[in-house]
């Protein structure tokens, strides 16, 4: 691993808080090319946006993690300005929602619905929210990767 | 060895169907490297012509996950008697690595009636050729 | 009309619904629900060092990659230095797999065009690395050779000569690869302006790997985000102008004349000294996200450890998985003969069992057919046009 003077990252970390200082809640620069972003639901659309046009990023993946409290959404943007920037928000358990970004990256398309599939995310506007990881006969309403799921031996998974 | 064994073999020269149910790809490669000049699986029976409407041995890679269930009984179904079974690998045998993950039905048998089990993770284009030769077997004495 | 086919083949299990108008694809959509096992879930209750051997089987054609991804990334989270031999072999190994997957991709594709000769001696050159692999680790395609803190067999001096004599040879034989994609008039016919999609179409897709590299775009996580020992190794990121599949064939092929040199390079540089640490505590909490290049583009692992040192969260993002959407839009406007060629170009990873479904849009009758029919439709259809190979 490279042991850089992290002043590209730097560099990249002063102009996000120059230009969106009030849409984050805190910045992280955890090593070289590993740049961590915390911000809340609403302002999320307002700083992908930002991402893709100002700082020439892409997008790598959507990840989904359940926190037994809340549901944790990153995504992960790679900048031209060779660096990744991950952007975290937090979900509600008990209403995890949040609008989609396809209009914004057309491949999130995918990524929203494996974490849709797996984990019960809503996406709003999404534009064809189906199944994608998970058989067609699997039950409404299971969503294998959350914590508090048990494979109930009873019920048809398909198959 | 016999002697001449491929005289023997070119009499019955059956049509094997590749069927993946949700592995790793890894046996796939080896069945693929399998019909390179180096290993030569075609001397045993035609892989690359086989449809479930013509296919005398089912070779079935995968630890089954539950959507392929019921394609791969669909195409046990259209196979025309006398079939044989072959469940090559760890995972299509008991679930190796897999066994026990919620979308998969830890093997074969759970799902098809199996006649030729090959071990191996994934096993080696031999191992996968000596598995068809003794399907090869279990096919002619199926047919008498 | 409504054709479904019944892939079966040396592919994933992938299943394609493909609206038609006439002879021309109108949209595509696909199922790649086959081969989801649970591994995300599954790795969650093991521990960590079992973990490796799940890992490892995500994808059989690229095991190399996840395990190497993997242990990275919890070497990143221990802030573990591995010793520089051990990266070497790593490195060796990753490449060495580089080159068996483009070969056998080639292979494909040529079976895919009814070019036996190709798919057949692509397979037989992919054996002299199927058995370097052999000889370094015991296995052809699984190797477990990745642990926390290296590697667990090491290169003699006697390997060293055998690897650097069969990479000569492998050298000397990929020129056939070069001198096809540069003069064969049948290939460039069948491969330039199919499955176009343009730099800016790439860009806004967010396509990576050759498929990208196809497109004109320099990424390659080698020298985007340099991990093992790829910031000290001389070699150049291939990238093509043309954008289509002839443009990703290209890349492909010069990308194992890059490995060649690669591992010729490491092994002559062999530094001497342990090719393992052993440390003794558990893995401490922490996230990571690592990055790998693996044979069909950015490999994406996110590795969250809870405070009992297992995995909490463990999310793997495959390059096929980004390129898919590359794939739906390169086959609009293309026959449906195009379509185990387009499809073929991005390299997927997936085992075959794949299902396409075509809907002609006039008539709502389904036809089903299997990949093999609808290869040896698509050979038939460009024989009628005077491509063909003996």
């Amino acid at each position: 691993m490279n042991n850089s003077t992290l002043k590209n990252e730097r560099k990249i970390v002063d102009k996000i808080k120059k230009d969106l200082d009030d849409l984050i809640n805190q910045i992280e620069l955890k090593r070289s090319k590993r740049i961590f972003l915390i911000t809340k639901r609403e302002n999320l659309k307002k700083i992908l946006d930002y991402l893709k046009n100002k700082m020439n990023c892409r997008m790598n993946a959507i990840t989904c993690s359940d926190n037994l409290n809340e549901f944790e959404l990153i995504y992960h943007l790679w900048s031209g300005m060779k660096s990744m920037i991950s952007t975290k928000i937090k979900l509600p358990r008990d209403k995890p929602e949040i609008e989609s970004v396809t209009d914004i990256f057309p491949v999130a398309n995918l990524f929203e619905r494996e974490v849709h599939d797996l984990f019960g995310v809503e996406f709003l506007g999404h534009p064809d929210l189906k199944r994608i990881m998970l058989n067609e006969d699997w039950p409404e309403g299971e969503y294998p990767l959350r914590k508090d799921w048990i494979k109930n031996e009873k019920k048809n998974y398909g198959g | 060895m016999t002697k001449n064994p491929s005289k023997n073999i070119r009499k019955t020269s059956p049509f094997i169907l590749h069927f993946n149910s949700g592995g790793c790809n890894g046996c796939d490669i080896e069945i693929a490297a399998s019909l390179s000049p180096k290993f030569n699986i075609e001397k045993y029976g035609n892989l690359l012509e086989a449809s479930p409407q013509n296919a005398n041995i089912l070779l079935t890679v995968g630890p089954v996950t539950l959507k392929q269930v019921k394609r791969l009984k669909e195409t046990y179904n259209q196979m025309p008697e006398p079939k044989c079974v072959i469940s090559v690998g760890s995972c299509t045998s008991t679930g190796g690595v897999f066994k026990g993950l919620y979308n998969v039905k830890d093997g074969l048998d759970n799902v098809i009636p199996v006649d030729v089990y090959i071990a191996g993770c994934p096993p080696r284009p031999d191992e996968i050729i000596d598995g068809v030769k003794k399907a090869v077997e279990i096919l002619k004495s199926k047919r008498k | 009309m409504v054709v479904g086919i019944h892939l079966t083949g040396l592919k994933e299990p992938v299943s394609f619904k493909v609206k038609v108008d006439g002879e021309k694809i109108v949209s595509m959509d696909l199922d790649i629900s086959y081969n989801h096992r649970g591994i995300e879930k599954g790795v969650e209750q093991k521990t960590l060092n079992k973990s490796i051997h799940l890992i490892e089987r995500i994808c059989g054609i690229c095991s190399q990659s996840h395990t190497t991804n993997f242990c990275k990334g919890i070497e990143e989270i221990m802030k573990i230095t591995v010793p520089k031999r051990a990266q070497f072999i790593r490195v060796i190994m990753g490449e060495l797999e580089r080159i068996s997957s483009h070969l056998l991709w080639l292979g494909l594709t040529g079976y895919e065009i009814g070019f036996n000769k190709l798919f057949m001696r692509a397979l037989s050159d992919r054996e002299i690395v199927q058995d370097l692999r052999e000889i370094i680790s015991g296995a052809r395609v699984t190797h477990a050779i990745n642990k926390f803190g290296g590697v667990r067999r090491d290169i003699t001096d006697e390997m060293k000569k055998k690897i650097l004599n069969d990479i000569k040879i492998l050298g000397k034989k990929i020129e056939y690869y070069t001198d096809l994609i540069e003069i064969e008039k049948n290939l460039k016919k069948r491969m330039k302006g199919i499955g176009y999609l343009s730099r800016e179409k790439i860009k806004h897709l967010n396509s990576v790997g050759p498929t990208a590299r196809g497109s004109g775009i320099k990424i390659d996580v080698r020298k985007d985000d340099p991990y093992l020992v790829y910031d000290e190794i001389p070699f150049k990121v291939i990238v093509s102008n043309k954008c289509d599949v002839y443009g990703r064939t290209y890349v492909r092929i010069y990308e194992i004349v890059e490995s060649v040199k690669i591992i010729k390079y490491c092994i002559e540089n062999l530094p001497k000294g342990s090719i393992s640490i052993n440390f003794e505590e558990k893995v401490k909490l922490g996230e990571v996200i690592s990055l790998y290049e693996a044979p069909r583009g950015e490999l994406f692992h996110y590795i969250k450890i809870n405070d009992k040192s297992m995995i909490d969260r463990f999310h793997v993002r495959t390059p096929t998985f980004s390129n898919w959407t590359s794939v739906i839009e390169a086959i609009k406007g293309m026959d449906v003969a195009d379509i185990p060629i387009v499809i073929e170009s991005i390299d997927p990873c997936l085992s075959c069992t794949a299902r396409t479904t075509i809907v002609d849009t006039e008539d709502k009758h389904l036809k089903t057919m299997t990949w093999e029919e609808l290869s040896k439709y698509s050979v038939r259809w460009y024989k009628e046009k005077g491509i063909w190979w003996d």
